[in-house]
């Protein structure tokens, strides 16, 4: 049950630590003329079309705890290979895709000259973004990050090579099935997890469902 | 205020916009068909489109960023920000202190705390107005401000823009497809064809020129500063900068005035002794053709009778500079 | 072109020649599922046996738990080579004998100097099925000493290497035979033989087609070559 616990505090991290940086990818894809965007939304997508273990493996060698990053992490005391902030890492790198999917289409639905108008006003892009964007669209980012971290939850590939399997610091619930599947009698052991996982992924899509509704209607404007 | 303007875009559709303006005005008018250039010259001014020079009142505010230009532009839409009350839209603009008369002045005080969506079409125009005025800009763009409004509600609107002109001397620039529309409500017009400007000047010369329907073609040649010599007599006409040679002109009809004597300390540039060469009643207007210059008035034919005109009378025909319009060269 | 082609008939004519002609090769691959720890060991057997016979060896390499598993809900095996003989009860085995022993030792990173392992914060073990974690397991409880605050599992013996040799744990239990053949590793203590269960490879053949190749395991050879790895074969 303790795997449980932990899938969703990891979960909730991954989501959290990944909202910044999805709303700022997906501004800056959809509200900027910059060049640079076909380079960004390539390497943003990538964890959605790798292998989960080989995104896990990049990122094992990139945090990899007798490399460079790595050691400076842990004299910072926040190490990332081999700890819950890997799990956490790893989680966040898999949903932040489809976080960054869905909080761009949030924002390509708000027609841009809201923005024009704001800034005719005397508003700068900044405040703009507070006062106009961010209101209008963030429906559609819990949206996002509802999906987000259903699918941060459910990552077991890049989990079990960047953090490994940790009892009560990185063992999520799919590490947990998964390393039960081999014990003796382990399966009735994880009929539990598996029941939550089937629930916590429902939820997580109804929810997902029911804020577009809600963002939808908030943006009802007659014509 | 003073426009110096400078516009340069390319799309790549293969549009291209490449107009200069230069000139002194409180209201500026900016006509031409769909796809002239007009709302992308508002563009520009604003800042939202990169791509020209743009002095007023000699300050360059190309180099500033939209929000620094302190530009009101008010579009078609409106666009009020759906998710905030009016009141937060008026009072949006960091510029803004405090609400004042603006929302009694166009009637939406009463809608201070309804959501956008629970607006009408002309009340949301009204607010959008209001909160792109109360950002105190300098300059106000209004780009097509009676498109899809019916007969009553354009007067009202353009009863109001007039009165705005008037109260604040807001300096403005409207864009209009529609020239008639403008031409009360600005001193100076430029008309797009194509992204390229094909007239410039005076309201009345250029936006008039526009108009269909006028009972009096007239051609004349340029002999001096505003005076155009029409049938031998020397006419005063409102004509845009650099215009010469041989003109063309009209007017209209109800425009003239006609008069037993000639009137004195009076401000119609034209006083003009003439001669009657006929007149035609039908019911209670008359057509009264005239000697020289070739033209017809038309009055009351109670006028008529009291005037006793009948032809080969004497009579002095006066026409207002302002009332004759400039319809190009003769080429 | 066609001196080309002659000349290299001619070549491989006379290449044939230097081998001794192989027998008929039997059509079917035999297939080979063993532990993780003999993944060199049974490589270099499968290879020479293929030069020798020309019949081919897939071989798959996991923890014998893993693989018990995957034999009970139908993977397809002739040989099934595991770590500890009861990983052989759940499949149903022709013929099964034990073959090889091992040590189990205590690794750490090779620049490590002074190693305590009462003191370490993190320690990687194979998960308890696994045969090394069973046994590491009983070691270290046999020697008194406490799982450190830390513990990362592994899903088979290499994995529980590959954590200390990149970091991941400061220390891990893997057999002798495994510290061999990481350089990245050096073995910091061995467990005494008395602290944990026979290590005992069995062999189970389970499919004629794997015959073969199973006797050839207990052949001369092939226990030459698992001591030279450092395997402990027993008479």
């Amino acid at each position: 049950m303790n795997s449980i616990w932990l899938s969703i505090t990891v979960g909730l991290a991954a989501t959290l630590g990944s909202l910044p940086v999805a709303v700022a990818v997906a501004w800056f894809l959809e509200r900027t003329r910059s060049g640079l965007r076909d380079l960004v939304q390539t390497v943003v997508m990538l964890p959605l079309v790798l292998p989960p273990v080989v995104t896990g493996y990049l990122l094992l060698k990139l945090f990899s705890p007798i490399g460079p990053v790595g050691r400076a992490l842990s004299s910072l005391g926040t190490p990332v290979a081999f700890h819950w902030m890997g799990a956490v890492v790893a989680a966040g790198v898999v949903g932040l895709p489809l976080f960054v999917l869905m909080t761009a289409q949030a924002m390509k639905a708000i027609d841009p000259r809201y923005e024009i108008v704001s800034g005719s006003l005397g508003a700068s892009r900044w405040r703009t973004f507070w006062r106009v964007t961010l209101p209008l669209t963030w429906p559609g980012i819990l949206s996002g990050a509802v999906i987000a971290f259903a699918r941060g939850l459910g990552e077991f590939g890049a989990t079990i090579i960047l953090a490994g399997r940790i009892p009560g610091e990185t063992q999520t619930i799919p590490l947990e099935i998964y390393a039960e599947l081999d014990a003796p009698g382990g399966e009735r052991r994880i009929l539990g997890l598996i029941v939550a996982s089937v629930a916590i992924g429902t939820a997580c899509v109804l929810a997902s469902r029911a804020l577009d509704r809600w963002y939808r209607r908030r943006l009802e404007i007659e014509r | 205020m003073k426009f110096e303007i400078e516009a340069r875009v390319r799309r790549a559709t293969g549009f291209a916009l490449d107009a200069t303006i230069a000139c002194e005005a409180v209201a500026l008018g900016l006509v031409g068909p769909s796809g002239s250039g007009k709302s992308t010259l508002l563009d520009v001014v604003a800042g939202v489109e990169p791509g020209g020079r743009i002095l007023l009142d000699r300050e360059d505010v190309s180099a500033l960023p939209m929000h620094r230009r302190r530009i009101g532009y008010v579009v078609q839409d409106a666009l009020l920000f759906p998710h905030l009350s009016v009141r937060a839209n008026l009072l949006y603009s960091p510029h803004a202190s405090g609400l004042g008369d603006v929302p009694a002045s166009l009637d939406i005080h009463t809608l201070l705390d309804r959501m956008p969506r629970h607006l009408s079409g002309g009340e949301r125009r009204r607010v959008a107005l209001a909160r792109a005025i109360l950002s105190r800009p300098r300059l106000l763009l209004l780009d097509e401000p009676f498109a899809g409004l019916d007969e009553a509600r354009r007067r009202e609107a353009m009863w109001l823009l007039a009165r705005l002109r008037a109260q604040t001397r807001l300096p403005m620039i409207v864009v209009s497809h529609v020239a008639e529309e403008i031409v009360g409500l600005t001193d100076y017009a430029v008309r797009l064809e194509d992204g390229r400007v094909a007239a410039s000047g005076p309201s009345t010369s250029v936006l008039r020129a526009g108009e269909t329907g006028m009972d009096n073609y007239l051609v004349g040649t340029v002999v001096g500063e505003q005076r155009v010599r029409v049938d031998g007599v020397d006419l005063a006409a409102v004509l845009p900068p650099g215009a010469s040679g041989d003109v063309r002109l009209a007017c209209y009809g109800r425009d003239v005035i006609l008069a037993r004597e000639k009137p004195a300390a009076i401000s119609a540039r034209n006083c003009v002794e003439t001669t009657v060469r006929s007149v035609e009643r039908t019911g209670t207007l008359a057509m009264v053709e005239l000697g020289a210059p070739k033209m017809r008035a038309v009055i009351t034919s109670q006028a008529a009778d009291a005037l006793a005109l009948e032809a080969g009378a004497p009579v002095v025909a006066i026409i207002k500079a302002t009332a004759i319009a400039y319809l190009g060269g003769t080429r | 072109m066609r001196s080309a082609v002659a000349l290299a008939c001619a070549l491989l004519a006379a290449c044939d020649r230097s081998t001794p002609a192989p027998p008929v090769a039997p059509s079917t691959p035999v297939s080979v599922f063993a532990a993780a720890s003999l993944r060199e060991l049974v490589t270099e057997i499968g290879d020479a046996w293929r030069k020798k016979t020309g019949q081919e060896v897939r071989i798959q390499f996991e923890a014998s738990s893993t693989l018990a598993r995957q034999i009970k809900e139908g993977a397809p095996a002739d040989v099934f080579i595991t770590a500890a003989p009861e990983w052989l009860d759940p499949v149903q085995v022709i013929e099964r004998y034990d073959w090889l022993s091992n040590r189990l030792v205590c690794v750490v990173r090779k620049d490590v100097r002074d190693f305590d392992i009462t003191r370490v914060d993190s320690l990687a073990l194979a998960n308890e099925q696994v045969p090394v974690g069973a046994y590491a397991k009983a070691a270290l409880a046999h020697q008194g000493i406490k799982l450190p605050g830390r513990t990362i599992y592994g899903s088979n013996v290499r994995d529980v290497l590959s954590k200390v040799s990149q970091g991941g744990a400061a220390a891990g239990i893997v057999y002798a035979t495994d510290a061999a053949v990481d350089p990245e590793v050096r073995v910091a203590f061995t467990l005494p033989e008395e602290s944990h269960p026979k290590i005992r490879y069995a062999v189970g053949l389970l499919t004629e087609n794997g015959r073969r190749f199973a006797g050839v395991l207990r052949e001369a050879a092939s226990r030459d070559a698992a001591r030279r790895r450092g395997f402990v074969v027993i008479p």
